[in-house]
């Protein structure tokens, strides 16, 4: 044995005890753990979107119930509402003339139970009632106002108290109807007046607001001034194209993809890697990308709107190498057998060829996102302009090619191939999509779309360990197809 | 949990991952740190050495053994700590001398500490080849590559080693007798 052998069988596997605080020291200059830096950032963005979303969503809701719910809509015949609008004006006129109002008569419970309702109080109910009349109970109901208002004129003794109550309740509905004077319909605009609301469906009214439904009012009103209104009214409000959500939600599926770009930037991770941060861009161009996605999204009558989907993403990158000093070495074999075919000899030559190795590899990169995005949408013309941003969150990243390392070799980027180096993430976390669009209405529930969109990629998608920071984005441009269900 | 489990783990930055590597490799390291940089650099070396690890670990190809590599980055760390502090002075022209054979009924009575203590006295130009070619083993071009010296001055920095590592010996047993 040699003195060699000595040395090397004795200190070869020599190990030496380590204090317990090296590996503090050690930590303490290691990148912090991903999933602990990772987790607020995910959790606490996932967590405020859906709490935005669902506070928006909770108080526009609220919001609208409130609307609805002001008055209750029963569907009353003729009779009812006539009488009903008798026995209130009655109590008016009782009003005027000081008299006793006692209707014990009325049909409406809400009258009965109000405590000393005043002419103002009295008068919602029977807007309400009233809300739902059909037109033809609303033209009789129109003749009996008119016959109220000119007993009121006839009595002559109407109190300015009393007076400017009727008033008040008549310039709640229409600032029209702001003269202080009670206004006598004349009998030519009234009789035309009953014919332009027997030529309307009052049930399209838009909302059926108080303000177009109640016929009260319009006695109150100018002629004139009642059929501008009528003008205004609308077709099918739950029609998509020309008034709002009927309910108070509505879906749709959106299909969309198209081209895009993925540009990239590089930082140092740690060590002086500016040569290796060059060397990278000089051997990496960029390629138009693409993507291809499906949304759910749900509507809000406001115009806000949630959106769930699931995104696939390309880009491509060409790496392009050129090694002007490369040699390729052959191993040559040569057999020698003698005249009688036994086997003599073999040469073994290791040829070295010297050369210009030129690669030309299209790397790929393929993403799977979901995002949940929170949309705007507002209405210019028959068009629909929206607004979308929220969170989209990686599901899986993967990628094949080949690039530099930073010893400047080429080397592997895909997963089992030989040589191959482990540089970039499987999941590159969450990133933040903001995108601008419009929707183009094509027929009762379908709209093209198209929308110009970026993805902010928050993470660099190489590992920690990776002697670069490599971020990337997504400028894509989105075309599609919206599907309207409801 | 296998080796190539435990490396995925440490390069997905995953700290249990990267102790359970270090309490693996850390005293063999330790070790090696030692008999390239003397006992008041070793720790700071090997500190550096698992830094350099688990930063480039994802470049470990799977080719070797795991172990292997892990050894190559300590003594390119070593070497590297060397030149910073200059005391890597090394001929760079030297002779083709034989190699001097170092007395081996003396080594092999001594322990692993006092070989490494018999190391630390060696010149560092001299210790660093001799801890190369002789315990690493590795060859006279690959340490000619790794010290930017031609492979006859690693040659000859082996001889002086082995003489200097000789009259260490010599002087030492007349000191006995």
């Amino acid at each position: 044995m040699t003195e060699k052998n000595f040395f090397k069988e004795k200190l070869y596997q020599h190990t030496l005890p380590v204090h317990e605080g090296m590996w503090h020291n050690i930590e303490a200059q290691l990148p912090p753990e991903e999933s602990a830096k990772r987790f607020p950032v995910f959790w606490m963005t996932l967590f405020s979107t859906a709490l935005l979303g669902g506070a928006l969503m909770i108080g526009l809701f609220t919001q609208q119930t409130k609307a609805d719910q002001k008055p209750p809509a029963p569907v009353p015949n003729q009779e009812v509402i006539a009488s009903s609008t008798l026995i209130d004006h009655a109590s008016e006129d009782a009003d005027i003339t000081g008299t006793s109002a006692q209707s014990s008569d009325a049909t409406d419970a809400s009258n009965k139970n109000a405590p000393a309702p005043s002419a103002t109080e009295n008068f919602t109910p029977n807007i309400s009632t009233e809300k739902t009349a059909t037109p033809s109970s609303k033209t009789q109901s129109l003749n009996q106002q008119k016959t109220n208002q000119q007993k009121i004129n006839t009595a002559g003794t109407a109190s300015n108290t009393t007076a400017s109550a009727l008033q008040q309740s008549t310039s709640n509905i229409s600032s029209s109807a702001s003269n202080t004077d009670i206004v006598t319909i004349k009998d030519a605009e009234a009789n035309h007046l009953n014919d332009r609301i027997n030529d309307y469906d009052v049930s399209l009214l838009p909302y059926r607001n108080t303000a177009a439904t109640s016929l009260l009012p319009m006695a109150d009103m100018h002629a004139a001034t009642a059929l501008e209104m009528m003008a205004g009214i609308a077709p099918d409000p739950n029609c998509y194209k020309f008034g709002d959500i009927g309910p108070h939600y509505a879906f749709s599926v959106d299909l969309l993809g198209g081209p895009g770009f993925s540009p990239k930037t590089y930082e140092q991770n740690g060590g002086e890697t500016a040569d290796y941060i060059q060397a990278r861009k000089d051997t990496e161009t960029n390629q138009y990308g693409w993507s291809i996605g499906a949304r759910l999204n749900l509507h809000h009558r406001s115009g806000l709107t949630a959106r769930l989907g699931l995104q696939y993403t390309q880009v491509g990158d060409i790496f392009d190498y050129t090694d002007s000093l490369a040699t390729q070495s052959t191993t040559r074999i040569d057999s020698f057998f003698a005249a009688d075919g036994t086997f003599l000899y073999t040469e073994v030559t290791q040829v070295l060829i010297d050369g210009t190795l030129v690669k030309k590899i299209h790397n790929t990169y393929r993403y799977l996102d979901i995002p949940l995005l929170i949309g705007y949408e507002m209405r210019l013309g028959r068009n629909i302009v929206a607004l979308n941003a929220g969170p989209v969150f990686n599901l899986t990243h993967t990628y094949e090619g080949q690039i530099l390392d930073s010893m400047l070799h080429p080397r592997y980027i895909t997963p089992g191939k030989p040589g191959a180096i482990d540089i970039y993430k499987t999941n590159v976390g969450m990133s933040i999509y903001l995108g601008a669009g419009m929707l183009f209405p094509l027929t009762d529930r379908l709209s093209a779309m198209i929308e110009p969109s970026y993805l902010f990629r928050l993470d660099p998608v190489t590992l920690d360990s990776y002697e670069l920071k490599e971020k990337r984005g997504y400028a894509g441009l989105n075309l599609g197809l919206r599907y309207h269900i409801n | 949990m296998q080796e190539q489990e435990l490396i995925r783990r440490c390069n997905a930055n995953e700290r249990k991952a990267q102790r359970l590597l270090y309490d693996q490799y850390a005293p063999l390291i330790l070790s090696i740190c030692r008999r390239y940089t003397g006992q008041q650099n070793a720790e700071d070396v090997m500190q550096d050495s698992f830094i350099r690890v688990f930063k480039y670990l994802s470049q470990y190809r799977g080719d070797g053994s795991f172990e292997g590599w892990i050894r190559r980055v300590a003594v390119n760390t070593c070497i590297r700590h060397l030149e910073k502090a200059k005391r890597l002075k090394v001929d760079y022209y030297g002779e083709n001398t034989p190699e001097y054979p170092v007395m081996p009924d003396a080594i092999s009575q001594m322990s692993a500490n006092e070989l490494l203590a018999l190391i630390d006295t060696i010149p560092d130009g001299y210790k660093t080849v001799f801890n190369l070619s002789v315990i690493e083993g590795y060859q006279h071009k690959e340490i000619a590559g790794l010290l930017g010296i031609e492979e006859s001055s690693s040659r000859s920095q082996l001889t002086k080693a082995r003489k200097y590592i000789q009259r260490t010996l010599e002087v030492t047993q007349k000191v006995e007798l």
